[in-house]
């Protein structure tokens, strides 16, 4: 795709090596974290010692609740389902305060919230290479006007009018992992009401 | 970097710190401070001997908020290539030495929220740099030291007055070894763990962090393992023609050098990457930690400051 900063993202699997498991997720990305739970019920009850703690923490959305599935799992985890993303952000802190080197995180969602998840993680000092990313559910992206900094959660367009300066500014892949969005720049600065047709690019 | 960029240096001082160990105190000729380094840097010596230049990586011991003269310590290797022998027997204070501008392959990382330091033996030097920047930054930091005897090793007195309950040690011929499990488990989010010693330690460390779910990202090794010695063989540089003798002792790179080429290289030990050089025909026995197992195969390409022919001739791409 041209640009390093764009993130990429895989199917989440169980780490054997890691010591301790964090699995996260919003919505349909609870699918991601049955599979993993799936895995690490595989490994039988013998490893169960060996494979440490493990904690699930689920927000459900409008788009799917996979709290019965994930509370219900054969695995018996005991999962924190949180009422908004700040409770499960919390939630996190509250984990993350006594996990150790050897912690894996497994986090899967949408874009803005595996980011919120990663941003979080990373206060608590764990690197990107700790961290699992799995993208699910509408590929919206998390954006922001690099003229006013306001940013929009959810953009599915290529084109969009900023919701803080009202210019109409196009999407770029240019990411940012500090902030957990993309960039977006005036689309007709050049030709002022030049603006290309707009299309559902991110849906 | 090439032999070019050389630093004229006096020894200043020698002093004998174990029984196979000397420090050797370099000030610069003339007189300018030296280049700023960070803690894990090494430099390149080169040392004028009778009959060849023996060029030897060594670890900057001394503090990098000094720089008006560098620190190294040399362990006499009897069996090796003859750079430490000649460091230990005919080296005085007051000759001149070069060395390389500092370059760091196993640099502190800024973003750690503590550091453990494991040393193996004369392992030790790099991290003595380190363990200045780790105290002047208020840092959070362990250090373990494994030795086979008190006797034979430096800078024990020293570490243990300067770091306290930081610094642990372990002498194996008394029965206490280091357990890179029990100091690995239970460290908090943000630790990085960097090893410096025998290939054995080095291993045991790695893989166990590895095990312990450690990412590669926090795990920092560091060996300088002495390029091996073998079969003569013909090494023919394209370009120009030349057909040159390494012979059992010596590495591409010190024929190359020593016959007024300046090929790029950095840490001549196999593992920084810089003198990298394609292989046009011949067989290579590699001995480097850089090329991937796959480029192995190929001998395609080799590293050419420990790397050495399997065949009588190589010709490569210089």
């Amino acid at each position: 795709m041209g640009i390093k900063s764009k993130p990429e993202y895989r199917e989440l699997e169980f780490d054997g090596n890691a010591t301790r498991h964090v699995l996260l997720a919003a919505g349909p990305g609870g699918d991601a974290l049955l599979r993993v739970l799936d895995q690490a019920a595989r490994l039988g009850r013998d490893a169960d010692a060996a494979r440490g703690p493990l904690d699930v923490l689920y927000l459900p959305s409008a788009e799917a609740d996979l709290s019965m599935r994930l509370r219900s799992h054969a695995l018996g985890v005991d999962a924190v389902v949180a009422p908004d993303r700040r409770g499960l952000e919390s939630a996190l802190r509250r984990v993350l305060t006594k996990a150790v080197m050897g912690t894996r995180l497994y986090v899967a969602g949408n874009e803005a919230f595996v980011w919120a998840c990663v941003n979080v993680a990373r206060e608590a000092g764990i690197d990107d290479d700790e961290v699992q990313r799995e993208r699910c559910g509408s590929l919206a992206r998390p954006v922001q006007c690099v003229h006013c900094k306001t940013t929009d959660p959810a953009v599915t367009t290529n084109i969009y009018v900023c919701p803080g300066c009202g210019l109409h500014v196009f999407v770029r892949d240019h990411f940012s992992r500090r902030l957990g969005v993309y960039q977006s720049v005036c689309v007709d600065a050049e030709a002022p009401g030049e603006v290309p047709a707009i299309e559902e690019v991110y849906p | 970097m090439s032999a070019v960029d050389s630093i004229p240096v006096r020894v200043a001082a020698i002093e004998t710190v174990s029984p196979f160990i000397k420090t050797f105190t370099l000030e610069p000729t003339d007189g300018g401070p030296l280049p700023a380094f960070s803690g894990g840097s090494h430099v390149v010596v080169t040392m004028q001997g009778r009959d060849k230049n023996h060029r030897n990586p060594y670890s900057l011991m001394s503090s990098p908020y000094e720089r008006r003269f560098y620190q190294i310590s040399v362990r006499r290797e009897d069996d090796g290539r003859g750079g430490s022998k000649f460091l230990h027997g005919n080296v005085r204070v007051g000759d001149q030495l070069f060395v390389s501008p500092p370059a760091n392959l196993f640099a502190l990382n800024e973003l750690g929220r503590r550091h453990i330091l494991i040393a193996g033996g004369i392992g030790i030097t790099p991290f003595l740099s380190q363990l200045y920047e780790l105290r002047a930054q208020d840092s959070d930091y362990a250090l373990h030291y494994a030795y086979r005897r008190a006797d034979d090793t430096a800078f024990l007195d020293r570490l243990a007055a300067e770091h306290g309950e930081r610094a642990h040690f372990y002498e194996s011929s008394q029965g206490h070894y280091l357990d890179p499990g029990r100091i690995l488990a239970e460290q908090p989010l943000g630790t990085h763990v960097y090893v410096c010693g025998p290939e054995g330690l080095i291993d045991t460390v790695v893989t166990r962090a590895r095990r312990l779910g450690w990412p590669a990202s926090h795990i920092h090794a560091e060996e300088f393992a002495a390029p091996p010695s073998g079969r003569p063989f013909t090494v023919v540089l394209d370009k120009s023609g030349d057909e040159l003798e390494v012979g059992p002792d010596d590495t591409v790179l010190d024929v190359l050098e020593d016959n007024g080429y300046a090929p790029d290289c950095s840490c001549r030990g196999g593992v920084c990457g810089e003198c990298e050089t394609a292989v046009i025909t011949g067989e290579i026995e590699h001995h480097d930690d850089y090329l991937s197992e796959e480029v192995k195969r190929e001998h395609s390409r080799m590293m050419i400051c420990v790397s050495r022919a399997a065949s009588e001739r190589v010709v490569l791409d210089l």
